[in-house]
């Protein structure tokens, strides 16, 4: 019997639709990955690529809009609002890159470390002993009645690290957790993580655009334009969105449509305008 | 003393408001379809609508606290509660106090309304002595037995069981009443004179007073002998002492003089005993505290009379010739004004006037009696009190109803305020695998939690505050002791209902906002616009609205309708007006931060201050980019101030117009009325009072023709040239120029001065003549009908015009009604040359006494010469100061001045502490390039002083606006004199300067507090 592999993803697609402006932006087109038990992965690619919004779908935090997606033994496509609950707090730990999305800041550390054991209803000793032996681990045994506002960066992190792994998780999700950090704060967390990833068995997807991050790590996956670099998708996602329709995000990221990106010449620089309200785009030859 | 309430009528009251509440919303909808079928075939629906509305008001609440109940209970969230509740406490702690502010003054409201109108009519009747209802029964042949009056009683009680007011009517007494004169010696005037002395026959109640409260002699047993009741001014201008014999005559001709000089029948009575009415006490009642003065219990115009038994009476009586016994019958029928349900005061006169209707009828009926007149004196009181009652709830409704909305959008504006912090506690939960379910259980439970506290502070708060309010004496004054507060079971529970309701809506719109779901992404934005709700011209929105209502409001056609109208479009129209325009105003914030700003740049030379302006104009600067945030409490600023301003300006407008109106209908300090003018000594000894400064005589008549189809009525009031403008009330605003130069021109006798409008719809102007024909009367010339009158005109010149005139002038006909009604003043001379009947002229007696004087005590004083026609102005003024009446008045104000200190406090201390936790990074950064405390403490005061300059002048604006319109609202049914505006300036900058004070005192503890924090903790502190 094939060894089943711990998440598989097939097809995937996210388009987020504005309510709005009615625009549709499509962020994941096609997303096709396997990753195995006890896996620690990272994802790289640029700004605006999908990585976030591929974690988020792993992560049971939103709903694809097509696609195959299993982790472990859960089609989380299927799930609706209250199963995604409850498989993320059975299932999934997550780590943001705002410190303030990990830990709930009006409460000292080790309350935030109880919490996910509290939705699982740990009773009060084992919560509190699981508790300070991970934030003994995260190195932070003594700062457990502070409050994140009294940490520092890094220190804010790790107890976020050691939050997400409170209710052992079979996945560990982690979103640029390095990216407010300076580099040497960085490297001391991703030891941790590491660290944890081994002690625990807990397979690791962590999103960076940090090449020197992602070398830490057994695999690294490229995510551009919402697809897996260097792999087509089988379905034509375009027959989903209106043609002539893009969308601007908040950084000034253009995605063409594919019928116009095959009549030009990529890779180059193209000049921008603006006149009477219009965007002119011009590509000089 | 107030009788103490019992609390079946209390429940009874909780009970039918909540019926009324039903009732009055439907009414609201169906009272235009008065034809009756319709009436029919709405029954249903109208059935229907009620049930409805019953079942949303009854049941909302069981069923909000079910859905609270339900949501803890079968979906605990109890694994959570520990944690989510430390970390959310503060955060609810600040709506908790905006929804704390809410029941405090709901609950205000309830038990001070609820007090009051416990107590109102009662307090309103202590200065009206005549509570009962009298039938007047006339011609009647005067029985010299008890059996007439049983049977007469006996109708009454028949008529009162029927109507099943035995309860409601605990005393009935009857006497009888003739007119008559005698004639007696004034030794003090050395002559003879020809005073009226009524015959009264006594029944055994009234007996048995009279006999224990002699002053000299004995009570009457005999035929023949009589009681002298007068007053002591009487006693000295008269021979007439006990055991003096006294003839009693009738008059027979209908004019004074005719009679006066030749009596035609008479009779001689012995007075065996005198009762001085000045120092009698009150004739008490059953079901009244207080007791009524015996001379208007007699019905006696001059507080004179001789009085018997009703035998002997009636003996006396039959005795004088051509009065063959006939006399009039006073029945005086006591209500009990404790059963008077002050909740259902409509209820109440209709059964009055049906009792009036009913009595009239049993008289014909049962007695064969005719010519019965019920002078229904409560029912008179009653309506009054309606009409001054609704005035108190203009008030009270017109400044509270702002306030509550003030505070819900406090509140509003709090959970707004920290829901970014809640939220980003909430998404984090739900991240972790909380379901909705569970969040959506925990919120309610945690609101449950703060709902109760809150409803418990609130109305603990709103007792104390409520009590003060009953005491209410002035402007922000407290010594009123008639009221007292009473919380009884009704109106606390009216209290708690209410807030409930309230608590439960804030609540329920709380957590529904909480639930939805969230994005993270919009953390730390800087809204440099408007507030989004100008997006879609709110303000504009709200003004249009406003002022269609306001129009409607005025129209002509709703004139009958102004009782309904006032609350229902005037007050919502000014309420909405004003929340327009204040929000309008906020559009200038930033030009007006940017001419502040300019105004600080102007260079200097010394280099420290320099440095301090420009850290105040960084302030100001700061006020552009967080426009949105400035705008939302600039809006709840300006409000409160504009309330405030108009809670100063209306009733200080509002009393100036009272007291006008009383002088205006009155004339003077101090009128008598029917004044005997050829009574030079009386005048003299009038005059002779130290305290009088002036005295002036004024006639006035209305002569009255028929010219074609009209009905044309000259009204003409001649006054004394040479006293009037000493003497009597006048208004600048009342005559284009000078009222000494208007009397100037008067000099002739057959020159007038006319309204001006009036006279411009009879196409007349100044330097016209205008011929004015009148029924003349003059007893020499009767002619061969033997009618004494006779048709006569008068030419009189006009020579000045006058807008509005004291005494005369009550209402301007300005329209084409078949009847015409013109005002003419003139010299008092005029009426040597107008033909009238006596009878057709009234002589008025006005006078002006000394400045700070009491005009009370003068006006008493003229009594004991005058006798009992005197009236001053002080009585026919609403709010006396001091009274009962005062103090709900000033209770409404002080209520919005507390709330609306305490609002702005909260608002800005609240705004100020959550800016400054927003931009904690954006001070951290200043402090760490070096920007020192006090400069950063300057650069925090600079934004908050402009913004509480700023809002303060369009509040001072605004305010004033809307009290120019609540004003139009309250006089809407009177307007002349038209109102004068009163600005007490003193009051305005005080209350003005504690709100900015109180204001920025909120500001400073925040500003302090922030300037003080670490940099560290701050930097680090991600937003
Ligand atoms: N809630 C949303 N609504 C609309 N568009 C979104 C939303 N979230 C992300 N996007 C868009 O989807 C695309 C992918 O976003 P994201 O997954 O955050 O990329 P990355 O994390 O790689 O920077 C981007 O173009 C982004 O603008
Ligand atoms: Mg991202």
């Amino acid at each position: 019997m094939k060894k089943l592999s711990f998440i598989e993803i097939q097809d995937l697609i996210k388009i987020y639709e504005s309510k709005e402006t009615f625009i549709r932006v499509p962020a994941l087109r096609g997303i096709e990955l396997e990753v195995k038990k006890g896996e620690f992965i990272s994802i790289i690619g640029p700004s605006g690529s999908g990585k976030t919004t591929l974690l988020l779908i792993l992560a049971g935090m939103t709903e694809p809009s097509a696609g195959y997606v299993r982790v472990d033994d859960i089609q989380i496509d299927k799930l609706d609002d209250t199963q995604r609950a409850y498989y993320r707090r059975n299932h999934v730990g997550t780590l943001w890159q705002l410190p303030s999305r990990n830990l709930i800041w009006e409460l000292p550390i080790i309350e935030n470390v109880e919490l996910p054991m509290r939705l699982l209803g740990v009773p009060r000793e084992q919560r509190k002993k699981l508790a300070k032996e991970l934030l003994k681990e995260v190195g932070l045994e003594t700062r457990m009645e502070h409050k994140p506002s009294q940490l520092s960066g890094g220190e804010v992190q790790r107890a976020g690290l050691a939050t997400a792994l409170a209710h052992q998780p079979k996945l560990l999700l982690a979103d640029e957790p390095t990216g407010e950090l300076d580099s040497h704060t960085a490297e001391e967390l991703l030891i941790y993580f590491r660290d944890l990833n081994k002690s625990y068995g807990i397979t690791a997807i962590m999103v960076t655009h940090d090449y020197f991050v992602a070398s830490k790590t057994n695999k690294i996956i490229q995510i551009v334009d919402g697809r897996i670099s260097g792999y087509n998708p089988a379905r034509e996602l375009e027959s989903l969105i209106d043609m002539n329709k893009v969308y601007i995000d908040r950084y000034g990221t253009i995605q063409l449509p594919k019928h116009i990106v095959e009549q030009i010449e990529t890779q180059k620089e193209i000049k921008v305008s603006m006149e009477n309200g219009k965007i002119i785009l011009e590509q000089n030859n | 003393m107030i009788n103490p309430i019992d609390e079946t009528k209390a429940r009874k009251v909780f009970l039918k408001s909540l019926f009324i509440i039903t009732r009055s919303f439907y009414y609201r909808f169906f009272q235009y379809s008065k034809v009756k079928q319709k009436i029919e075939k709405n029954k249903n629906i109208k059935y229907l609508f009620g049930v409805l509305l019953s079942i949303v008001f009854i049941w909302l609440i069981p069923f909000l606290l079910l859905l609270d109940f339900l949501l803890i209970l079968f979906l605990p969230s109890l694994h959570i509660f520990k944690p989510m509740f430390k970390a959310g406490w503060k955060f609810n702690l600040i709506t908790t106090v905006g929804v704390i502010l809410a029941v405090s003054i709901i609950s205000q409201y309830v038990f001070f309304i609820y007090s009051y109108q416990y107590q109102a009519f009662e307090l309103y009747l202590e200065d009206e002595p005549r509570t009962f209802i009298q039938a007047q029964i006339d011609s009647v042949h005067i029985e010299p037995s008890y059996t007439q009056t049983y049977l007469i009683d006996r109708i009454a009680d028949v008529t009162i069981q029927e109507m099943n007011l035995t309860n409601n009517i605990l005393q009935r007494d009857l006497f009888f009443k003739r007119g008559t004169f005698t004639s007696t010696y004034d030794p003090i005037a050395k002559q003879t004179y020809l005073p009226n002395l009524p015959l009264v026959g006594l029944t055994d109640r009234l007996s048995l007073f009279l006999s224990n409260h002699l002053t000299q002699g004995r009570f009457p047993e005999n035929f023949g002998e009589v009681l002298v009741f007068l007053s002591s001014n009487f006693y000295n201008h008269s021979t007439i002492r006990v055991n003096s014999t006294i003839n009693l005559y009738i008059p027979i001709s209908l004019l004074k003089q005719a009679s006066l000089s030749e009596p035609q029948a008479q009779t001689e009575v012995t007075v065996t005993g005198i009762v001085i009415s000045d120092n009698l006490t009150d004739f008490s009642v059953i079901g009244s505290d207080k007791g009524i003065p015996f001379d208007i219990f007699l019905n006696l115009y001059e507080g004179n009379a001789v009085l018997s038994p009703w035998t002997i009476a009636a003996r006396i009586l039959s005795s004088i010739q051509l009065t063959y016994g006939f006399a009039s019958i006073y029945e005086n029928l006591f209500y009990d004004i404790g059963t008077i349900d002050t909740f259902n005061l409509d209820g109440e006169i209709s059964k009055l006037k049906e009792l009036a209707i009913n009595l009239k009828d049993s008289y014909l009926q049962m007695g064969g009696y005719s010519g019965v007149d019920i002078n229904s004196y409560l029912l008179t009181a009653i309506e009054e009190f309606k009409d001054e009652y609704n005035l108190y709830q203009i008030f009270m409704f017109a400044f509270l109803a702002p306030i509550i909305i003030l505070t819900l959008i406090l509140t509003v504006y709090a959970a707004n305020l920290v829901r970014k912090k809640r939220e980003r506690q909430l998404t984090i939960l739900s991240e972790r695998g909380t379901t909705k379910i569970e969040i959506g259980s925990y919120l309610a439970l945690e609101s449950l939690i703060f709902g109760i506290i809150a409803l418990f502070l609130g109305i603990a708060l709103g007792i104390p505050v409520s009590a003060l309010l009953t005491k209410s004496s002035g402007f922000l004054s407290f010594g009123n002791q008639t009221s007292r507060l009473q919380i009884k079971i009704p109106s606390l529970s009216q209290a708690l209902f209410g807030s409930l309701l309230v608590i439960l809506i804030i609540q329920t719109f709380n957590v529904i906002t909480l639930l939805k779901t969230r994005s993270i992404e919009d953390y730390g934005k800087v809204e440099k616009t408007l507030p989004s709700f100008y997006r879609y011209y709110v303000d504009i929105i709200f003004i249009s609205t406003g002022g269609i209502l306001w129009v409607i409001y005025q129209l002509p056609i709703l004139s009958g309708f102004r009782d309904k109208t006032t609350k229902s479009i005037g007050i919502p129209a000014m309420i909405i007006l004003l929340f327009g325009i204040v929000l309008l105003i906020q559009r200038l914030l930033p030009i007006f931060s940017k001419s502040v700003l300019k105004l600080t740049q102007i260079p200097s030379d010394k280099l420290k201050k320099k440095l301090r302006l420009d850290i105040f104009s960084l302030g100001i600067k700061e006020i552009t980019r967080y426009q949105s945030s400035f705008v939302r409490s600039s809006v709840i600023l300006s409000l409160s101030f504009a309330i405030v301003v108009s809670a100063i300006v209306v009733p200080a407008s509002y009393q100036k117009f009272n007291i006008d109106g009383a002088y205006y209908d009155l004339g003077a300090d101090i009128v008598i009325e029917n004044f005997p003018i050829e009574n030079k000594f009386l005048i003299e000894e009038i005059e002779n009072i130290t305290e009088i400064q002036s005295t002036c005589i004024v006639k006035y008549a209305a002569l009255s023709d028929i010219s074609g189809d009209y009905a044309i009525t000259h009204a003409i009031l001649g006054i004394d040239l040479n006293k009037f403008a000493e003497t009597a009330f006048f208004r600048e605003d009342f005559v284009d120029h000078s009222l000494k130069q208007l009397l100037s021109l008067l000099k002739e006798d057959t020159r007038v001065i006319a309204q001006e409008d009036e006279i411009k719809t009879i196409n007349r102007g100044v330097g016209d003549s205008l011929i004015m024909g009148y029924r003349a009367y003059n007893e020499s010339r009767r002619g061969s009908d033997g009618s004494p009158f006779y048709r006569s005109n008068i030419s009189v010149e006009i020579v000045g015009l006058f807008k509005y005139w004291p005494i005369l002038v009550k209402d301007i006909s300005t329209t084409n009604t078949l009847s015409i009604l013109n005002h003419f003043v003139a010299n008092i001379s005029i009426f040597n040359k107008i033909e009238l009947s006596p009878l057709e002229i009234k002589d008025y007696l006005l006078i002006k006494v000394n400045q700070k004087e009491d005009i009370e005590e003068i006006t008493n004083k003229i009594k004991t010469i005058a006798g009992s026609n005197v009236e001053n102005v002080n009585s026919k003024i609403f709010v006396r100061e001091g009274s009962a009446r005062s103090s709900i008045l000033y209770s409404a104000i002080n209520s919005t001045l507390i709330m609306s200190f305490t609002i702005n406090s909260l608002i800005i201390a609240l705004y100020a502490s959550v800016q400054l936790i927003e931009r904690s990074r954006e001070i951290a950064t200043m402090k760490a390039i070096g920007v020192s405390k006090s400069q950063l403490l300057l650069l925090f005061l600079s934004e908050y002083a402009t913004l509480l300059i700023f809002s303060t002048i369009m509040g001072l604006l605004s305010g004033l606006f809307s009290s120019w319109m609540l004003m139009n609202i309250i006089t809407i049914n009177r307007s002349i004199p038209p109102f004068i505006m009163k600005f007490p300036m003193f009051y305005i900058v005080l209350v003005g300067l504690i709100l900015l004070l109180t204001a920025f005192i909120g500001a400073l503890i925040p500003s302090l507090t922030a300037t003080n924090k670490n940099i560290g903790t701050d930097l680090r502190q991600s937003s």
